[in-house]
């Protein structure tokens, strides 16, 4: 059976989300392996958001805001910076590496977002689906709870 | 506040191995403050933990509660009911609390799941550090409010070893030394006759543990013999 | 009276030299220079768990020197003792006629070999000093009287280049109003340094040794390559000449240039006496000697 991977987004809305919309816009191909979950700052990102797509199944979790220096709240991206990397550990210890990874996407960088998912797609299917999938779809629940929480 | 390190995971892991079904109790004060066994912390080392058993196609069943201090009974006690149906708990109080809440579950085994490190201050999130050892006899009015027992490794009460290099210390480094700082604070403030003055030994009986205070308004109530 | 005191308050130039007492129990090359040096020197020291590094006591050292003839001085640390052992090893090497002591904090614990050791520092340095003091009028830390009085001849450490210095001076003459009656400093390689310190120093009868030490080849290596971090600095163009030798070589030079220093700190007057660190060797110590024309 051919493995799609399931992979959740979290973008913020002043950069990453504007230039995913615009990559659909100019109709650029890429994978349809993303699910794109909208923060208004990817400072909002909690480390739980993260463990808890991965418990829910997620192949991999994409977290891409600002590039540093460009973050409409001035430093949300540096902390999601940080709470990404402690994530990685903390996923480490648990036995799940390399499937988290922090990018950075300017709102006008349209192609750069395109291959940021190229390459976190062709990275799962290197690594495979997670194990704690176990034939699932992502868990929509999941999906609808983070977007509960970040939207109004 | 008191200043704690969550334990590595594998350690954590470990403990709980024979189990079905734990509890892990976070306590809302110091430890939520230094980031180490808060609400949010109870939630990730929960999460944590289901990631690793199911990958290793284990189940477990994590209960999640915070308490605001488990070093106080007057927040344990309405655990008591709610604790029974666990096999085991995970506490990621200090070591305080851990104890406290042992004494209320007496039932199951309790499992620490951070290590306590010192009494100390929050210098910016993320970044703690010792001030105080707790010996219950402060000398900070006479040290230009530096503590000689905690800032100085080798706790000396009459000056700077002869290890200082550069106004930092021998055994770190990183770190000043506490008695060049003492000098210059007590310099700043005139008050330099306090470090000519030869201290004598420090009273190392006040702080036989386990220490135990009563307050003079509370005597009567707690007699004075405990 | 001990010889070492002899020697200091006669206004005669007391040569110390230090002996390494071995991480196990043969003794015959600690005992080396005792037998080889004895009438030369005024006395042989014996460092306490040095660098925080496990060895022979330095009672029981100090009490084989005496045996071989020599004038031990005991150095006694607070690290590894409380109150109580401090006092009670006192009064044993009073009783095994071991007068001379040298009285120090001690380096730290993490920095030697048994890292995870308690630290004890019950007492520090200047504490220490009472304590003796104490002892010597009959009674210990906690005021009790003894049952017959010790007598020592104390001593303590200063450090000429400690940076800053006046909290250093500042403990100095505490260390000299506790009882100290000579002063050790570490190695010295630049006399002016010396010099400096020497105008510091309280016009009283306390003596002072200046440290002396032949440099090994590791530690050139770790000053050539700008790593140096010690309470004693090294001379650039003594680090540029020993760098890079064979590690013997390194050594014989060391000890030529301690020998000129030793004699010219005795020519000049800028200290009462040494306190020689030549790795215990037999060899290195008669080298500097001989340079120095003691």
């Amino acid at each position: 059976m051919e493995f799609t991977p399931k992979i959740l987004a979290l973008v913020c809305t002043y950069c990453t989300y504007t230039a995913a919309d615009m990559a659909g816009s100019a109709r650029m191909q890429y994978p349809a392996t993303v699910r794109i979950v909208k923060y208004l700052c990817t400072g909002r990102i909690d480390i739980l958001h993260i463990l808890k797509a991965f418990e829910a199944g997620a192949d991999a979790v994409m977290v891409s805001g600002c590039e540093a220096g460009s973050c409409h709240f001035l430093e949300g991206n540096l902390r999601a910076r940080e709470r990404v990397e402690y994530a990685q550990k903390l996923l480490e210890e648990a036995g799940l590496d390399g499937r988290l990874e922090m990018f950075e996407v300017a709102a006008s960088d349209a192609p750069k977002w395109v291959a940021a998912v190229k390459e976190m797609t062709q990275r799962v299917e290197a690594l495979g689906p997670s194990p704690l999938r176990r034939g699932k779809h992502l868990h929509p629940e999941v999906v609808e709870q983070l977007e509960n929480m970040v939207q109004p | 506040m008191i200043i704690a390190e969550r334990k590595p995971f594998a350690e954590i892991k470990a403990m709980v191995a024979p189990y079905k079904k734990i509890l892990i109790v976070g306590c809302g004060t110091c430890v939520a403050v230094c980031l180490a066994g808060g609400e949010k912390e109870v939630g990730l080392l929960a999460s944590q933990l289901r990631l690793a058993l199911g990958l290793e196609d284990k189940r477990l069943e994590i209960g999640e509660i915070t308490v605001e201090r488990q070093c106080d009974m007057e927040f344990l006690r309405p655990l008591c009911d709610f604790t029974a149906d666990y096999e085991a708990i995970i506490s990621l109080a200090c070591g305080a609390g851990v104890q406290f809440l042992k004494q209320l579950c007496s039932l199951q085994p309790i499992f620490p799941g951070v290590n306590t490190s010192f009494i100390g201050v929050n210098n910016d999130v993320g970044f703690y550090t010792e001030r105080c050892r707790a010996c219950n006899n402060c000398y900070l009015g006479v040290t230009g409010g530096i503590c000689p027992v905690t800032m100085c490794p080798k706790g000396l009460l009459n000056g700077p070893c002869g290890g200082t290099i550069q106004g930092h210390c021998e055994v770190d480094p990183e770190k000043e030394c506490a008695w060049s700082k003492i000098y210059h604070r007590l310099e700043l403030e005139g008050s330099l006759d306090n470090m000519r003055r030869i201290m004598p030994l420090h009273p190392c009986d006040r702080s036989t543990t386990p220490g135990t205070v009563i307050h003079p308004a509370f005597k009567k109530r707690y007699g004075t013999n405990e | 009276m001990s010889k070492l005191r002899e020697t200091l308050e006669t206004g005669a130039f007391a040569v110390v030299v230090e002996l390494k007492p071995p991480k196990g129990t043969a003794v015959a090359d600690m005992l080396a220079p005792v037998n080889a040096l004895k009438g030369r020197v005024a006395a042989f020291a014996l460092p306490d768990n040095e660098h925080a590094r496990m060895r022979l006591a330095s009672v029981a050292a100090a009490r084989l020197v005496q045996e071989a003839g020599g004038e031990p001085l005991v150095n006694l640390t607070c690290r590894d003792r409380n109150r109580l052992a401090l006092e009670s090893d006192l009064l044993g090497a009073a009783v095994l006629g071991l007068e001379n002591l040298l009285l120090l904090s001690g380096d730290y614990v993490t920095l030697g070999d048994h890292p995870q050791a308690k630290p004890v520092y019950d007492a520090d340095s200047v504490q220490l000093l009472q304590i003796v003091q104490g002892l010597m009028a009959g009674q210990d830390s906690a005021g009790q009287p003894l049952n017959g009085n010790p007598a020592f001849f104390p001593g303590a450490v200063a450090i000429p280049e400690a940076d800053p210095l006046a909290p250093q001076l500042l403990k100095c003459a505490k260390k000299i109003e506790a009882g100290a009656q000579f002063l050790v400093t570490p190695p010295i390689f630049d006399l002016e340094k010396l010099r400096q310190f020497r105008e510091h120093l309280p016009l009283n009868p306390v003596k002072l040794l200046a440290g002396l030490k032949v440099l090994g080849a590791e530690e050139t290596a770790l000053a050539a390559a700008g790593q140096w971090r010690k309470v004693y600095s090294l001379p650039p163009d003594l680090v540029s000449e020993l760098a890079g030798k064979e590690p013997e070589e390194v050594l014989a030079l060391g000890a030529a240039a301690a020998g000129r220093l030793l004699k010219q700190i005795k020519e000049e007057r800028l200290a009462d006496g040494v306190y020689l660190k030549a790795k215990g060797r037999t060899d290195l110590l008669t080298k500097i000697l001989e340079t120095a024309g003691w």
